[in-house]
């Protein structure tokens, strides 16, 4: 019994003996690739189908599906708009699939304030959630639900609100002097250019303004 | 910046870590089933929702003019509810909190309240087969949604709530992601945060009131 147990833990040394050696040269390799890494690229798309072809000449395509929201304009408008950029095609297809958004209204929104709201799931089609009362309550018009049709769509091609600016580690809550420097702020700042894999400064300054433009613009954009 | 340091804390914490995680495999690899994998598989996806507001969400002002209560709070339990659909359509799951007031800075709850938030796990039927990872058409999966990367409020932490009365289901809802439940890590940035906050209250607007009026 104790020569099992001996055995078993000079097993486990000389696996731990052998794995920190060979741990610390990847720890030197991962930090060598990681701050080069961070410092050149946006962080991760997270979605495969935006991956795999590059951003000019070769866009991909979104297949989208319509329920009936009361935001038909809203949706129709963030196709075209989108599909005129060249970023990406935008295909009607009513068959559920991985890379389909299902637009929708949500009989459940969630807090006061959202009006908008982008679920992505593993294995299922993404979400738009357009939140009906609480867009009336904002005095939202057609411009205004055209922008968040543009705004929300823009989400399926990995634009992320900027989150994780919000927290400071020096104990300080926000960081309100970088979000306010922004053009604009009324409701997200666009903070990972990423799409098709490529980070959208690969963009010519007029496709990047564009881009800017048609995510951040906000009331009668 | 910060989020790159934060990556690189990760990953130095992830190498340091592993050689312990190598012994402790070596010991316990008959120990683990197949069906545990299986389940641990299931229950570790991840996903993350937007949230869009019409209002500055910084802005504090803003934030403390749309909630009926502004206090901290202590989490005393967490409600175990699941979020299910029998199609592939995931609903936005919502999860809720027993939370033990202490301390107001707008409104006069006290007591134990409910607290929503969304973001919870969620059950639904996968769309088609993923053959890459093991799954077929119509298999149930669980997967934990987070609104904006807001991790679900954990049971024994203290925040500050900024919430508003939600009549229907008698609870209080968190007004926005991340900046209405600020976790409270100790007595310092405790008073900091509610001096905040308190200061914010003096200068409180209606974001309703404040939204410019479009054409129709």
């Amino acid at each position: 019994m104790n020569t099992v147990v001996e055995s078993n833990q000079t097993k486990g040394s000389a696996l731990v003996a052998g794995a920190n050696v060979v741990l610390l040269a990847v720890l030197a390799a991962m930090i060598t690739v990681a701050t080069i890494g961070m410092e050149a690229r946006p962080a991760s798309a997270g979605h495969g189908y935006i991956t795999n072809s590059s951003t000019v000449g070769n866009p991909p395509v979104l297949r989208w599906a319509y329920l009936p929201s009361g935001f038909e304009d809203a949706i129709q408008s963030a196709v075209a708009s989108w599909d005129g950029l060249g970023i990406v095609n935008w295909v009607r297809n009513d068959t559920i699939g991985k890379y389909t958004l299902r637009y929708t209204t949500d009989s459940q929104p969630w807090g006061p304030n959202a009006v908008g709201l982008y679920t992505p799931v593993q294995y299922g089609p993404d979400t738009i959630a357009f939140y009906p009362a609480h867009v009336d309550k904002f005095n939202y018009g057609a411009a205004d639900k055209r922008w968040l049709g543009r705004h929300e769509s823009g989400h399926a091609m990995s634009l992320k609100h900027p989150y994780e600016m919000l927290v400071l580690p020096d104990g300080s809550i926000y960081n309100v002097d970088q979000l306010r420097s922004s053009a604009n702020q009324q409701c997200c700042v666009m903070h990972t250019y990423h799409i098709n894999g490529e980070g959208v400064t690969n963009l010519t300054t007029h496709d990047r303004n564009h881009f800017y433009g048609y995510w951040n613009m906000y009331n009668g954009g | 910046m910060l989020g790159s340091k934060r990556v690189l804390a990760v990953l130095i914490l992830a190498v340091i870590s592993l050689p312990s995680v190598v012994a402790s495999l070596a010991s316990d690899d008959d120990e683990r089933s197949d069906s545990e994998s299986e389940h641990t598989q299931d229950e570790s996806q991840i996903g993350m929702s937007q949230a869009s507001y019409p209002f500055d969400i910084t802005d504090e002002r803003a934030l403390v003019g749309s909630a009926d209560n502004v206090f901290v709070g202590r989490v005393l339990k967490a409600q175990d509810r699941v979020s299910s659909s029998n199609t592939p359509i995931a609903p936005v799951p919502q999860s809720q909190f027993a939370v033990e007031v202490l301390d107001t800075v707008k409104g006069n709850l006290s007591g134990t309240v409910t607290v929503n938030q969304g973001g919870g796990y969620v059950e639904y039927s996968a769309d088609r087969d993923y053959p890459e990872d093991g799954v077929s058409k119509g298999d149930r999966i669980r997967e934990l949604i987070l609104v904006d990367g807001d991790p679900l409020l954990e049971p024994g932490k203290e925040y500050m709530f900024l919430t508003a009365y939600d009549r229907k289901n008698d609870w209080q809802e968190l007004v926005a992601s991340r900046v209405g439940d600020i976790e409270l890590e100790d007595q310092a940035q405790r008073e900091a945060v509610v001096e905040t906050y308190e200061a914010a209250k003096q200068d409180q607007f209606d974001p309703v009131e404040a939204a410019p009026t479009s054409e129709p």
